[in-house]
């Protein structure tokens, strides 16, 4: 029975890999996203549920999370008011935001034009966090009921991840440091204070940091820049989740733009020197091409009249108001009436 | 297909079983579900590209089948439609942008690929490996060396062998041809020692080269960011991962053949245990080096020409090593500098004494590795600025970044020692084989877990992209 040798030898791997199925090892070793994750009891989702005027969902990471604080913005000159619902958080990727949007449509909701962000890191092959959430932010049975849905690639990929317990859950040895991730699952929920209208301080003194007193970029954020950029080449799974969404938001006839954030130019520095705009570009020609959506890219030009920072890698919030007219006014032209529910 | 994945490996399962327990499956069954399986293999990556690898391959038998008994001339032309299939491909961006200045800036426009005239090219995965083995069975042919009807089924499998089909070791014919046409048979040991190099090269591959590449890619890409410490530690880091990944690819390739009834040749020794560039050479990329030295350096004249026009020679057929590699002027530099080396050890006649003493033999290791490790800095460098910018960076000290690699530099170190002892003296190791029924489900358990645990995305293999 020795010429079996290479099966039982498999067998056996497949046998200890199964010790990232206990609790114990589960809860102290590897980075812990809630088990239990239910995406229909996300509270924010009633939150949205209850907003009668016309609403964008602003999906995307950090960079679409001040959506929350100027979500508020004139579209047309009757005083009708498009309310922008941030569904994003630190750290996210493609398969995060469609699963919320699906999350969003089984709760009967449905929104007057989705904005979507477009950020080289989410689509980078060597993001580890984005692997986390690609898998594990989704339960199996909502996953099985819109398999048909997702992507090739990440269908395959899931199955993948949940037949072989030690890809599902990425070990680590500070499992404190990994319990910070459980909220990051809850954007909606997260946030869910903020999502109460603040009224638009158009014509204020910006806040944030003026371009010229952003000199250099901490070592952290160094690091950071690394651990998400790095090796960066276009990961499949992301990419065929968005083509995903994106067609899925077409078939819902939902009106969508995909943008790029601006970021500073020492940021705009570190991704020439890791190679990422090559392969990003041609990723964006490949989503635009042929698909007539509209894109915006501030990246290049920079946000109109508001060249403030948060850090090198966020504008000001206050260049929210700016950004989300602009998204709005690039979507095919309709009176806000129609969009009234 | 990379062979550390889970598709992988169900694939070679799934082969596995076929190929040894399928019942009155002969040798021609076998060698077509080798075939199969080879086919699969590169199709996983691009079928477009399936189809023009098997059409050059059977274009090649055809010659081969036609054409008795090839002369001087046949075998040029041979040689130079082989050639210029990999120029095309491999360096046509390359010759392009070295011409430009001589062309008119329309004219340069135009010929761009993916501007209109001519679509983008993208190169065919291991095109440099076949276009090499291809070449080296036709000259061996003309030779005289091939002193049997190879079938057309033989040649195919021959060059698209799956365990060597992208990045080596370059076969010739009499390391394969010959045992295709013979029964093979499944052998205990072969199978241990099979499972044995599999182990190790995934290690290799997975726990220690895929760990080192994220924290060195960014110093690379930006020297003067950086303390002259980390600048050392990427140029040593680099050293180590691109030994481990191909390395590491070559002991996964040999292993796979040793479990489907096949022996392929070694490609490395413990490369930085040299004492002397030509031991270097004799260690490192060894299939390659046998390649240039019998097809290449050897049709230059060799030995048999006077002295500068051998050193000419030796020089030559490094800088052509280094731009095997890929259309980049570090590659030509890295031969250059390995060819300076060559003729400047050969000239002073700097080869190690039979009975030199330890201190001056470690000297010379450190003296040989360290030069390794500059002509290492061109070979992975973007331009020929950036190594540059690599090597002024130790000196100067302007950057303040450092290098941080997911696992403790003393055990990549200590693992890249330990296996050089056993790839430059593997007795005392076999003394454990003898244990192997117990020693490898335990290696299987212990890679297996550590892979589980530091694997993140695995990248492809360095020698993919030549």
């Amino acid at each position: 029975m020795w010429q079996y040798k290479p099966l039982y030898l498999v067998l056996l791997l497949l046998v200890v890999d199964k010790i990232f199925l206990l609790p114990a090892f589960v809860d102290n070793y590897t980075e812990y996203v809630d088990r239990e994750l239910d995406l229909s009891a996300v509270k924010g989702i009633e939150v949205v549920r209850q907003e009668r005027r016309p609403t964008a969902w602003a999906f995307g990471t950090s960079r679409s999370m001040p959506f929350r604080v100027r979500q508020n913005i004139e579209i047309d000159a009757n005083g009708g008011q498009l309310q922008i619902i941030a569904v994003a958080s630190y750290g996210y990727v493609p398969s995060t935001n469609f699963t919320q949007y699906l999350a969003l449509r089984d709760a009967g909701l449905r929104p007057d034009a989705v904005f979507i962000e477009l950020s080289p890191f989410a689509f980078n092959g060597s993001y580890e966090l984005g692997k986390t959430l690609n898998y594990q932010g989704i339960p199996a049975k909502f996953f099985l009921k819109h398999m048909l849905k997702r992507s090739p690639q990440y269908i395959y990929q899931f199955l993948l991840e949940k037949s072989i317990a030690s890809r599902r859950r990425h070990f680590v040895w500070e499992p404190n440091f990994a319990f910070r991730f459980v909220r990051m699952m809850h954007p909606i929920w997260t946030h869910e204070v903020d999502l109460t209208p603040i009224p638009g301080r158009r014509g204020k003194r910006l806040g944030g940091l003026p371009s010229d007193s952003i000199r250099s970029l901490e070592p952290q954020a160094r690091l950071d820049i690394q651990g998400m950029m790095s090796d960066y080449s276009i990961d499949p799974v992301a990419e065929g989740e968005m083509k995903a969404f994106m067609r899925e938001l077409k078939h819902d006839g939902v009106p969508f733009v995909l943008w790029r954030p601006a970021v500073h130019a020492l940021y705009a520095e570190y991704y020439r020197t890791l190679h990422v705009e090559q392969p990003f570009t041609e990723l964006v020609e490949r989503l635009v091409e042929g698909s007539s959506v509209p894109y915006v890219d501030f990246y290049s030009s920079g946000v109109p009249g508001c060249d403030r920072y948060n850090d090198p890698a966020h504008v000001s919030d206050d260049c929210y108001g700016i950004i989300g007219e602009i998204l709005w006014q690039s979507l095919p032209a309709r009176k806000a009436e129609e969009l009234r529910r | 297909m990379l062979f550390n994945t889970i598709p992988f490996l169900i694939l070679f399962l799934l082969l596995y079983l076929l190929y040894w327990k399928s019942p009155r499956l002969g040798i021609e069954g076998r060698k077509n579900l080798l075939f199969v399986a080879s086919l699969v293999f590169y199709g996983w990556w691009s079928v477009p590209f399936l189809l023009h690898f098997t059409a050059v391959v059977a274009l090649n038998y055809t010659v081969y089948f036609f054409v008795q008994r090839p002369g001087k001339a046949m075998l040029r032309l041979l040689i130079a439609l082989n050639l210029v299939h990999l120029a095309l491909f491999k360096y046509f961006y390359f010759f392009l942008d070295a011409a430009s200045f001589a062309l008119p800036d329309a004219m340069s426009t135009l010929l761009k690929p993916g501007n209109g005239l001519i679509p983008e090219i993208i190169l065919p995965l291991g095109i440099s490996f076949y276009t090499f083995q291809i070449l080296a069975f036709h000259v061996d042919r003309y030779r005289g060396t091939i002193d049997y009807h190879v079938s057309m089924k033989d040649f195919m499998l021959f060059i698209m062998f799956f365990p060597q089909l992208v990045a080596g070791p370059i076969m010739r014919h009499d390391e394969l041809l010959p045992h295709l046409r013979r029964p093979v048979t499944l052998r205990r040991n072969w199978l241990d020692k099979g499972i044995f190099l599999f182990l190790i090269g995934v290690a290799k591959k997975v726990l220690i080269a895929d760990n080192i590449s994220p924290s060195i890619d960014p110093v690379f890409a930006d020297p003067s960011a950086y303390s002259s410490g980390a600048i050392l530690t990427a140029a040593y880091g680099f050293a180590i991962q691109i030994y481990m990944d191909f390395s590491g690819y070559s002991d996964m390739a040999r292993g796979l053949a040793y479990a489907l009834g096949y022996r392929i040749p070694h490609n490395f020794r413990a490369p930085y245990f040299a004492l002397s560039f030509r031991e270097f050479w004799r260690r490192w990329h060894i299939t390659l080096s046998q390649w240039l030295r019998d097809y290449l350096y050897i049709g230059l004249g060799g030995n048999r020409v006077s002295p500068f026009r051998n050193y000419l020679n030796l020089f030559a057929t490094m800088v052509l090593g280094g731009l095997w590699h890929g259309a980049n002027y570090t590659f030509i530099v890295w031969g250059a500098l390995h060819g300076a080396y060559l003729v400047i050890e050969r000239f002073f006649n700097l080869y190690p004494k039979a009975d030199a003493r330890w201190p001056s033999k470690l000297l010379r290791g450190i003296i040989v590795f360290h030069l390794v490790l500059i002509a290492w800095v061109f070979f992975r460098a973007p331009s020929i600025q950036g190594a540059i910018d690599m090597i002024t960076g130790i000196v100067s000290n302007e950057g303040g970044g450092k290098v941080k690699f997911p696992l403790k530099l003393e055990y990549i170190l200590l693992t890249t020692i330990l296996l050089h002892i056993y790839e430059y003296r593997a007795r005392p190791f076999l003394r454990i084989w003898k244990w192997r029924e117990f020693v490898l489900p335990v290696a299987v358990v212990v890679v297996g877990f550590l892979v589980m645990i530091f694997t993140g995305k695995s990248a492809p293999f360095i020698y993919f992209q030549f």
